[in-house]
């Protein structure tokens, strides 16, 4: 319900450029990469020429060993990354439940950047009311939506009933920018400590807030990550992503967050403390995956991330195959950016030794993970096809089909989520990420060609609730 | 039949069928995304936006909530009415801790009313 009341207009001047952007010449960058690579490979294939004939190997073992060789350690990475990441989040999820903080409740600012979400703006503000809080602020930033999203956000500006207080609604309206643009814009306009960032399009759960804020008590805490959960299920992509929220990126961050070594704030949930944006030099748009590429220099700033498993954002995930594909290139893209702009840490370990770790398993993930997992189904693929070792991929799959199964009924079970979504798992990892893994694969060839790429807006329906 | 190979060969045709699906699929997304290029146009230094906010009144003042919910820090307790006198001044009224419900409304009962009437109760 809007109280009545005036509503002030400002003008307001923003910095437009990035602090930290730096001009080079592209072109020439990317053609000596290729050239050098080029070259490489030309080297390595003439070394294997010429000393074949001196070893007892010939061309047919050689290959033949190289693939076993690179599947034994595909294998034993693939279980070695398994149960670590099992072990740490389960380990973090025992220090979770025993070690509760209470009792700290400064004032919040939430940022809300919205760009073309007519459809769900309003869905947003409103589950924003309902927060399980009463010491906060909205601030909705239009950044150039070219629909209705303007007069929308104008109709909630104002104090409007909140779950405990009357709640301060605010709206800048700047022409379009960008993601990372428009959070600075409301962080800069903020005059609290603690700062909330999420999308225009998800929904935070009642206690997402107060559950987050209260590890601020830690001094050493520069962020904490929340945790992100698909709304619109019901849909075999949806329900597959929904599947891979809960066990690939919410294991993985409780298995980090024992560490404190969150390597990701998720885009629709994220609250951090300004000091440590203002240190960190604001969100940048020279990367796909502002919210990656902050993370890390928070890291670097010495902060600690923490993961809160409680605080929950619903967010639209894309129903189509088509806005999964263009999802995922950016965000490998992104990453793939932010990594390269962390390069100095990421090669030298004395200078922020948990910074580097987290730089190399992003690397991994990013980059060598996808080429493992599609090189092995190729190798499978081939043998069945060629050599007639058409039951080497049945067992391949059954292991892997297991290990999820468990996996996911871990997690599951942890997140006191649907039961029906273990059943996904079967088909996870030959299906699923087999998809995204060739995405990430040819993303990251674009990404070392230096094709030029777009934000690409996701088209949202509006029409899932939380 | 033996249940391995022909599982075998399924999941040997889904691997296939995925691979073509993903690279068909990206190679669509990157047609389609061909098409919507447009050419980036320089960016300005400043930017100029407009804040519409809501006028800091009084009437703002947050409601005090259940024992879970937070205090503000900014809470300023409610104090009681005053009422003005034909003087000018502002004297606090006295406060009553019962009143009476009657058709007019609630109103203060009179020492009178308690002491008379036909029907006492006990």
């Amino acid at each position: 319900m809007k109280l009545n009341q005036q509503i002030i207009k400002e003008t307001l001047i923003l910095k437009n450029r990035d602090p930290y952007s730096v001009n080079e010449n592209k072109k020439s960058k990317y053609l000596k990469r290729i050239l050098f690579s080029g070259l490489l490979s030309l080297v390595l294939i003439c070394v294997i020429i010429y000393t074949l004939p001196l070893t007892v190997l010939s061309y047919n073992s050689l290959i033949e060993y190289a693939i076993i060789d690179a599947l034994v350690i595909f294998l034993f990475i693939l279980l070695v990354r398994y149960f670590a990441i099992l072990i740490f989040a389960y380990l973090y999820i025992n220090q979770y439940t025993f070690k509760p903080t209470e009792g700290f409740f400064p004032f919040v600012s939430i940022i809300v950047p919205v760009y073309n979400e007519e459809k769900v703006v309003a869905d947003s503000v409103k589950s924003l009311l309902e927060l399980n809080y009463s010491n906060y602020e909205i601030i909705i930033v239009n950044d150039g939506s070219t629909d209705k999203t303007k007069e929308v956000a104008e109709q909630l500006v104002g104090y409007q009933k909140g779950r405990y207080s009357d709640i301060k609604i605010s709206l800048i309206d700047k022409p379009n920018g960008g993601k990372s643009k428009a959070l600075n814009a409301g962080i800069m306009n903020s005059k609290a400590d603690f700062i909330l960032c999420m999308d225009g399009d998800s929904q935070l759960s009642p206690d997402s807030l107060r559950l987050a804020v209260r590890h601020f008590s830690n001094p050493e805490i520069g962020a904490v990550a929340g945790n992100v959960k698909v709304m619109n299920r019901r849909n075999f992509f949806t329900d597959l992503q929904a599947l891979e929220y809960i066990e690939g990126l919410n294991m993985a961050r409780s298995a980090q967050s024992f560490v404190s070594l969150v390597n990701i704030i998720p885009g629709p949930i994220g609250l951090f403390r300004k000091k440590a944006i203002e240190t960190s030099g604001y969100y940048s748009s020279d990367t796909f995956a502002e919210d990656a590429d902050l993370t890390l220099k928070i890291l670097a700033g010495g902060w600690k991330i923490y993961y809160e498993p409680n605080s929950i954002s619903y967010t639209e995930a894309p129903a189509k195959l088509q806005q999964l594909m263009k999802q995922r290139y950016r965000w490998t893209r992104g990453i793939l950016q932010s990594v390269r702009k962390h390069k100095k840490l990421m090669l030298n370990p004395t200078i922020n030794f948990g910074d580097t770790f987290i730089l190399w398993t992003m690397f991994y993930e990013a980059l060598i993970w996808p080429t493992m997992n599609i090189a092995a189904n190729l190798f499978f693929i081939i043998a069945a096809l060629f050599f007639g070792f058409t039951s080497l991929i049945f067992f391949w799959w059954a292991g892997l089909a297991l290990l999820d199964l468990i996996t996911a009924l871990y997690c599951v079970t942890v997140e006191k989520e649907e039961f029906r979504l273990i059943w996904y798992a079967i088909i996870y990892r030959m299906f699923f990420i087999l998809v995204i893994d060739v995405c990430k694969a040819m993303s990251t060839i674009e990404e070392f060609l230096g094709i030029k790429m777009s934000w690409g807006k996701l088209e949202r329906v509006g029409t899932a609730k939380a | 039949m033996e249940l391995i190979p022909v599982l075998s060969t399924i999941i040997l045709v889904a691997t296939i069928s995925t691979f073509l699906l993903a690279i068909g699929a990206y190679i669509l997304y990157k047609i389609r995304e061909g098409k919507g290029q447009q050419v980036v146009a320089p960016v300005p230094s400043t930017v100029r936006a407009e804040l519409y906010t809501p006028a800091e009144t009084p009437a703002q003042i947050p409601r005090q909530g259940p024992e879970v919910a937070p205090q503000p820090v900014y809470f300023e307790p409610k104090t009681a009415p005053t009422v003005q006198t034909e003087a000018g001044s502002y004297v606090q009224p006295k406060e009553h801790k019962f009143l009476k419900y009657t058709s007019d409304g609630y109103i203060i009962p009179s020492k009178e009313e308690k002491t008379t009437g036909t029907l006492k109760w006990k």
